[in-house]
This record gives C-alpha cells, structure tokens and sequence, in this order.
C-alpha cells in the first residue's frame, strides 16, 4: 500500500528545551494518521529522549529496555559503512541500500491503535534504554560517521522512508549540537520551530532559520526547506508583556513566514499557537485523548490548537480529530495513569479476554448514545429492556454525563411503556363497560321489546358491531386523554404523536430487542 | 480432531529484559490459532505459558499435563534457553512422545514430531565463535527452524529470510510481516498432525534434555540425509570431515561447518575480540582462524575440560557482549602464556587496525609467580604497547583479592587498565560499559574520508549572528 504522493519530512526544533516541541509532534503524529496518514516518528533527541512517552500505550515496551532504537540503527550502519571502505578487503559490498533499509525496519515499531480510516503511526525510538546507553550516545562520533559516507546514507534513508510513509516526523535536539543540524538541515523538506514567548527563545530560533537559509543558498543540490514557526505555552496573564512578544516574533520571524503567509501574517499567527495548559504541562497525554471530542468549549482545547497547527502544516483544511468512544478514552487514559503497555491487539482493551465481550458491550453503548444524540433524541435510539438489565452498578457509576443523560432517558423509557401496559388493561376494561353500555343505550332508543320480552332491534347490524364502533373511539379518545396525562413521564425526545400512537397501541408492543442499534429504525 | 493446542517453552529472562514482546507473541499467537482455527477463546485456552514457574520445583500439575498432551511444542530459542534446566526437562518430555526416536552420526535428533523452534533473537546471538548456529545444541539439529517453506512464492522467501536473520522479537508489532508470520505460525499450528498424549511426567522424574546422554536413549542411525531446511551448523552427512576419536565419543562431536556455512568473522564496530592470558586449563576450538592464533573451546564438549572459574568469566564476557548486540570471540595466543610479545601485539593491532574492539583480559593469578615468569613481562609489553591502543582487563578469579602491588609501566597507563569485579553481576555491568567504550575508541580509526563525503552540517546560533 504505497502512498500516490512521495512523504514529507516534518522536524520538530526547538532552541531551548521545554518547548513543548515533543507533544506537538505527538500530537500532530495522531491527528495526521487519524485522518489517513501513514506517519512515522523519530525521537532523535538522543541525549534526552521523551517523544515515547506520549505513546506508552501503544508500544508493547514502553520504556524502551528491550526495544532497539535510532543509536542502535546508527551504531550498525557506522559497522557497515567501516567495514565497506576501500581500505578494508574482508568485507567488500557490505553496505548496500537493502542493508541500510532493514538496518532502519529493524528500529521501527507499529503502535498499537487502529484508526477507522486506515492511517498508522510507526515510531523509531531513540535507542534501547539501559545502563550503556548514555555511553552508546556519546561515543557515536558524527563527524567521522560522515567522513565513512553518513551523508550518503542518509540520502537513501530519506528516499526510502519517503517513498513508505506520507509524514515523517523528526523530534530534533535542542540547541546547536551536530544532531540538530542535522535534523534541521540534512534531512527535512519542513521545520516546525517551537519557541516559547521570551527574547531568549525568540532570538535563538530567528539565528537558527537564519542559519538554515545560509545553509539552503550555500548548498549545490537546491534545497527547498520551508519554515512553519509555532509558538508554544503562552499564557493569557501580564497582557501587555505578552503583546510585546508576539509583536517582537512576529517582526523577527515576518520574513521566514511560507511564501503564501508573507502578507498574511496575522491569519498565520492566529492558528499557530499553542496556550499553556497545566494539565498538560504535568504529564505526556496525547490531546486527542486528554480532551474530549465534541464536548461543550471544544473550540478552546488543545486538541482544538493542534487541530489548527495541523491543518495549517499539512494544508488539508478538513482534517479534523477523530470522535472517540468513552470507553476507548478511559481505557487508554487508565493506562496513561498506570504506565501499562497495551497488551492486546484491539484499541482500548485493557483486561484479559474475559472482559473483552463487556468492552464491546460498552462501546456498543456509547456508540448508541452519539447517534441517539446525532438522531435529535430519536426515543427508538434508547437503550433496551435487556441493555439495562445487563449494565451492573459499577459501570453506571463510571459513566459520565452524557451517557448517564441518556441512561435515565432509557430507563423513563421503560417506565413509560411499564405505565403504557399496566395502564391498557384498565382502559380495555372501562372501554368495554363503556361500551356496553352505550351500546346497550342505542339498544334502547334502536329497538323494542315485545309483548313476550323478546327484543327485537329496528337495525340488521347486530349489537356487536356497534358495540365494536364504540370502542374504538373510545378507546382512542381515552388514549389520547391518558397520552396526555402521563405525558410527563415520557422520556426526552417523544413527541405527543408518538406518545399517543405507544398508548393507542397498549398491548399490541413487542417488549424484547436485540442491543444493536436497529438499523431498520430510520428517522 | 482435537483442538489445535500448543504448549510456550522459553526461558524467562533476566530482570532487565522482563520478556513484554514474548508475552505479546504469545498472545498474538493464541489469537490468531484460534482464530485460524474457528475456535471461541472464551470457551477453552490454546496455549500454554509458563509465566509463573521461577525455579521449576513446583512444575504446576497443568505445565507437566500440557506438554504431555499439548499438539504442538514450541520453542523459543534463545542462548539462556539451553542452560535452562526447566526447558530441557519441558522438551525432553515432549520428544519422547515422538518415540521411537533415532540419533544421527552428528548427534541430531531425528523423528522428532510436532516441535516448532521460534528463532527469537537475531543470527548473531547463535554463533559460537566463528560457527553459525553453534550454540544450537546437537540434537535439534536437524528440526526445521523455519514456519513453513516458501512455495515458490518470492514474497514468502523474502520474510523467511528477514525472520532468520533478524530474529522474532525485532518484528513483534512491527507491522505486515509480522502479521504474515504470525498467519504462517498459526496455520502451522493449526495443521500439525495429531500426536499421540502420553500421562503427565512429574518434574523430579524428568530428564534434562541438554543434558542427558541420548545415545543411550535411541538407536545411532547410519547415513541420512538432511530434510528441509535446518539449522546452519547441521553437517551435511558424509561430507563432514571429523576428528577421529574413540567410537563411543565420535556421536558426542561436536560438528565441524560444512563448507556451505560461511564461517563467522570478526566485524570492525559489531564484533569484540577477547585475548585471554591465562594458566587455567581450556580446550583449542576446532576451526583454525587467521585473526588469532586460536580460539577457546566452547562448545559442550569444550567447556566440560575448562576450569570452571575460567569458564565462568568467558560466560560473563559472552553476556556483556551478547547485551551490547556484539558478536564476541574468545580468542588466546599459542600458547595462552605468550613467551614473545611480538606476535600478540600484531594480532591486536591488525584487528584494531579494521576497526575491531579488541581486549586483553589477563588472569591475576598470572601475578602469583611475577618474579621469574618471563611471560609476565611479556605481558607488560603488550598492555603497554602503543601499536594497539586498547584496553587490558585483570580478572581475579577464585576468590583471590586483585593484584594490589602492579608493576609501575601498568600503572602508569591508567584508564587503559581496569581491574574486573568479582562477583559476575557487576562484572557484566563493567564489561559492558568498557565493550562501548572501547567500540566507541575504535570509530576514531584513521580513514580517508570518503569520495564526495560531505560535512555534517552545523547550525549557527545567536552568538554567531553577531558581527
């Protein structure tokens, strides 16, 4: 399944650290594949990797101890770029494009979530954790890895990940080490500079973009890198210091700005900045989790920001974020909170296979509960009779809001058509004494009875149909009037119609329904 | 037909590596059987697991039912798997359900039915010394360590290939191929051809199957070919070339490679060569090599005439390199205790040359006798020879407090020399920091920069903005 269009690579930088840079890739990451992307993450911040905490729950190793990662890859490909120079006889061809491809696949991990529209997200660590590992990544020499023909292989490494995946994402070390150069000049077709709002971070980031324009002019093979700068944790306190520094960014960055965006800088600011929010601030959750999707103020999130910033990298203006069932976002951020590696082949799974079957239940009510939101509160969207017997209490307790709305409108639902079944006896019985005796009235007026007390009737109907006349409309004046009487207890969502097409049917109801939404109930 | 079950053999590893891809395997695998198979997971389990067991004294009543009445056995193969006592007492059960069974002349197994090797590591971590392969023991020789074969089909060739380079647990969630593997695994499990159960076997009355002497458990077979494909070190029959020895000890040898299987060589930056100077008694290896003189016997034939304080600091240094992802090479001059420095310093400084870590690592007890052993300045002289430039390990063995009185041009070399820790935990530890080390050393190695190679491109930040 190769994408049409060759991948782009996007590296996130940031001058000083705490940026914030780590999550907007994470972020980004998700939102592109939720929207059908094939995204590939790289922590190449090696002397401080973080990017894989965002994706604890996804990767089978969360902490990286048994998983190779980017210095592993490296520490190979310098082997084989050693052992295949002129001057060494042992080992001729040992560095090929094949070799460097699977030296590359074998740092790669899928994680663990299945996007409803095909996008995945596959992730290279910064290397397998341990006690050698800060050794491992301070002895690696980048500069001679170039000399033995690092720049080559990076070029195949490029072209090949391109030709794989449609968003290759790069969380490049802070400052001006030679892996951040090279993050930011080798290898990106984008760089997303993160900078927070204070002259340190302003200027430091306006040096580097100059730097990599220098750079861009100074090279043979025409590079095109375009700059997308985002800023990042600005809060809504000291407004006047604050306007100062937007306006201060804005001026230094005015020129490195995408060329459609130079006259239009406002319209770029306006969607690329991230607020400060404390809750974030404090643990690496993924937006799309830490929010919820369509709640009330979403507008104001950060997943609404990301969704923004990523509109505006990627330019598909109907990207949006993807609506999550409740039960798949308690799940997963259970295993935030816990620090657990998923463990099962379907997103959101968290216990052993007995509880798979009430997982599936769950979801199933949550997906009923959207639509019956989605329907405008079509009262055939509640629950059933059988769905409420099987929910216990704990799993009512857990529910927020919205699903405990539609449970009591579920079970008023029930106690509607308890009081609808109870109460169509009582009104058979009066209908049929009614009618009696109205029927026995027409008799009266309709006949005779004659000298032996026979009675003997002016009309050839016989009493039965009259008597069968009279209790129809009766019986649909009473359910009307009893439609109206209990109209309170009706569950949101039904109309007085409906209310009174459910009286006038009484009996006539079937009581059992299968838990699936009822696709044949169509509004 | 009974349902297709299979029993999980592995060897629990150490803390630092608690096994999280292994668990998923396992549950991937279960899935997928069940799955293939049209069967409820909900209703009965498939696979069998020992997740608990630490020690194998209480081998649960149900482990020892399952491998008695499992159909399938599969063994996830890793180094710690052979020195597993549980494991070998789990395979030796279920291969005498395939009885009769019969040993070939190279001390393979064959008629072994229903066991599925799982190739979890990489080819590396198989080798002994320059033998791939070599640290299969013989008697799974002859059982294909592949899931199927490929049929022709290019596709499948290609991921059997990857999956026996690579090894298993590097293509865990790693994306199609390993959804294909595990599709191939399963439909492997799926079609097994029912074996026949035998009575539970309680663990005190079983046998390790590493250890045990199988010649006198099956009938020695003469001339048979290999069937399918097979592990790499398994000699074709008949073109093997075999020390000769005693009758009884010719089925104990260990294999010599046959020509087909290209001998593992040293690889500058992915391979540790360890120069031992020692007294202790140690077998020479079979193979001739060109980067040393010889190379120490480790196979279970050699290992069984080594010192066991010698053996076990060659274990902790093989450990030390196998957790760096090093091939490691137990290598000794002719003889261990050189008399002339000359030719050892060439072999140092050739391999350092190519850009292969190398290591001395020097017995203490060499020390007891320094005033009239001549090799013991010999000694001096390679560890303080400029020519090579690596680092000289001294290993107290046997309790013995390290040397505390080392002659001054030792001592003078400072971080070149380390003295190693008793205890194998942090000798492990110790070993692997200075294999890093010395592999990080061994990237300064001088070369002519490349035809075209470019500088790494360097950012310039605010200072150098200023004029």
């Amino acid at each position: 399944m190769r994408p049409p269009k060759p991948g782009r690579i996007v590296t996130f930088y940031s001058y000083k650290g705490g940026t914030g840079r780590s999550m907007a890739l994470a972020n980004f990451a998700w939102l592109a594949a939720a929207n059908g992307g094939r995204v590939l993450a790289i922590d190449w911040d090696l002397e401080a990797p973080g990017l894989h905490r965002y994706f604890r729950p996804f990767l089978v190793d969360p902490d990286l101890f048994e998983t190779d990662g980017l210095t592993d890859a490296f520490w190979a490909l310098a082997a084989a770029a050693l052992a295949s120079q002129p001057s060494q006889s042992r080992f001729p061809n040992s560095l090929d494009s094949e070799l460097i491809i699977e030296t590359f696949e074998n740092a790669t991990r899928q994680l663990d979530w299945k996007f409803a529209t095909g996008g995945i997200i596959d992730f290279i660590g910064a290397g397998r954790q341990g006690q050698t590992y800060s050794e491992a990544v301070n002895t690696f020499d980048w500069k001679r890895f170039y000399d033995l023909g690092g720049a080559a292989i990076l070029d195949v490494i490029k072209d090949d990940l391109r030709s794989k995946y449609d968003w290759i994402l790069i969380d490049s070390r802070t400052g001006v080490s030679d892996t951040s150069g090279i993050c930011t000049m080798q290898m990106p077709d984008i760089v997303v500079p993160c900078f927070t709002l204070n002259r340190q971070s302003i200027e430091g980031v306006t040096a580097i973009l100059h730097s990599i324009r220098e750079y861009q002019k100074a090279s043979p093979a025409g590079l095109d890198i375009k700059f997308f700068p985002l800023a990042t944790r600005i809060e809504n306190a000291e407004k006047t210091r604050l306007e100062m520094a937007r306006a201060y960014a804005r001026t230094l960055l005015a020129q490195y700005l995408p060329e459609e965006f130079k006259t239009r800088g406002r319209e770029y600011w306006d969607t690329m900045e991230i607020a400060y929010r404390p809750a974030y601030a404090f643990e690496e959750v993924l937006a799309a989790f830490g929010d919820a999707t369509g709640a009330a103020g979403s507008a104001d999130t950060m997943l609404a920001q990301g969704e923004a910033v990523a509109r505006r990298i990627t330019g598909n203006e109907r990207l949006r974020a993807p609506e999550i069932v409740d039960a798949d976002r308690a799940a997963v951020l259970k295993k935030y909170a816990l620090g657990e590696s998923s463990n099962s082949t379907t997103c959101g799974v968290p216990d052993s296979q007995d509880t798979a079957s009430d997982t599936d239940f769950l979801r199933g009510l949550h997906i009923k509960e959207q639509q019956w939101r989605n329907s405008g509160f079509y009262w055939r969207r509640l629950l059933s009779r059988r769905e409420l017997d099987l929910l216990t209490d704990a799993d009512k307790k857990a529910f927020g809001r919205n699903m405990s709305y539609y449970l009591t409108q579920s079970e008023s639902l029930y106690r509607y058509l308890r009081i609808v079944s109870l109460s169509a006896i009582i009104i058979a019985v009066i209908n049929f004494v009614c009618s009696v005796l109205l029927t026995d009235r027409t008799i009266f007026i309709n006949g005779y009875y004659d000298s032996q007390g026979y009675y003997h009737s002016y009309y050839s109907n016989p009493p039965i149909v009259i008597f069968l006349i009279f209790f129809m409309i009766i019986w649909v004046i009473s359910s009307w009037l009893w439609s109206v009487v209990i109209s309170r207890a009706r569950p949101y969502g039904m109309s007085p119609l409906q209310q009174f097409l459910l009286v006038l049917r009484g009996p006539l109801r079937s009581e059992v329904r299968d838990y699936l939404p009822d696709a044949s109930q169509s509004r | 037909m009974s349902p297709p079950t299979f029993f999980f053999s592995h060897a629990r590893q150490d803390r630092e590596m608690p096994g999280k891809y292994l668990t998923r395997f396992f549950e991937d695998l279960e899935k997928k059987v069940a799955q293939v198979s049209g069967i409820d997971l909900k209703e009965s389990t498939l696979g069998k697991i020992d997740s608990r067991i630490e020690h194998g004294n209480d081998w649960d009543s149900d482990l020892s039912q399952g491998v008695a009445q499992s159909r399938t056995f599969l063994a996830v193969l890793t180094p710690l798997y052979f020195n597993r006592v549980n494991c070998g007492k789990e395979i030796f059960v279920f291969i005498k359900r395939s009885a009769p069974l019969q040993l070939d002349r190279n001390g393979a197994l064959v008629g072994v039915k229903n066991l599925l090797p799982i190739r979890w590591l990489s080819w590396e971590a198989y080798t002994l010394n320059t033998v791939k392969d070599g640290r299969i023991p013989a008697i799974l020789r002859r059982i294909e360590d592949v899931p199927s074969d490929a049929g022709g089909d290019p596709d499948r060739a290609r991921l059997i290939e990857v999956y026996r380079k690579r090894g298993l647990e590097k293509l865990v969630r790693s994306g199609r191929r390993y959804d294909q593997l595990l599709e191939m695994l399963a439909l492997r499990i799926r079609d097994m051809p029912d074996l026949q159960p035998i009575d539970p076997i309680h663990f005190a009355d079983a046998s390790d199957a590493f250890a045990v002497d199988w010649q006198t458990i099956c009938v020695p077979q003469g001339n048979c070919g290999t069937t399918g494909i097979a592990f790499a070190a398994a000699a074709v029959a008949g073109a093997t070339p075999r020390v000769e020895r005693g009758a009884a000890e010719v089925l104990a040898a260990p294999p010599v490679p046959s020509a087909s299987a290209a001998p593992v060589v040293p690889h500058p930056l992915a391979s540790i060569v360890a120069f031992y100077v020692t007294r202790r008694s140690f077998s020479r290896d079979s193979v001739p090599v060109d980067f040393a003189d010889q190379l120490i016997a480790l196979s279970d034939d050699g290992t069984a005439r080594m010192d066991p304080a010698l053996a076990d600091l060659i274990a902790d240094v093989h450990a030390a390199g196998a957790a760096e992802r090093l091939t490691v090479f137990h290598a000794a001059s002719s003889p261990a205790l050189p008399d002339r420095p000359g030719t050892l310093i060439n072999r140092l400084a050739e391999l350092s040359k190519i850009g292969v870590p190398t290591m001395l690592i020097v017995d203490s007890a060499v020390w007891s006798a320094r005033q009239s052993d001549p090799a013991v300045a010999t000694i001096e002289s390679v560890a303080t020879s400029s020519a090579w430039g690596g680092m000289t390990l001294v290993a107290p063995l046997d309790g013995r407090a390290p040397p505390t009185d080392m002659p001054a041009p030792l001592v003078a070399l400072g971080a070149r020399l380390v003295t190693l820790p008793q205890e194998s935990g942090p000798r492990v530890a110790a070993l692997r920091t200075l294999f890093v080390r010395a592999r990080g050393q061994c990237m300064q190695v001088p070369v002519e920069p490349a035809s075209g190679a470019r500088r790494v491109p360097l950012l310039k930040g605010v200072a150098e903005a200023r004029p």
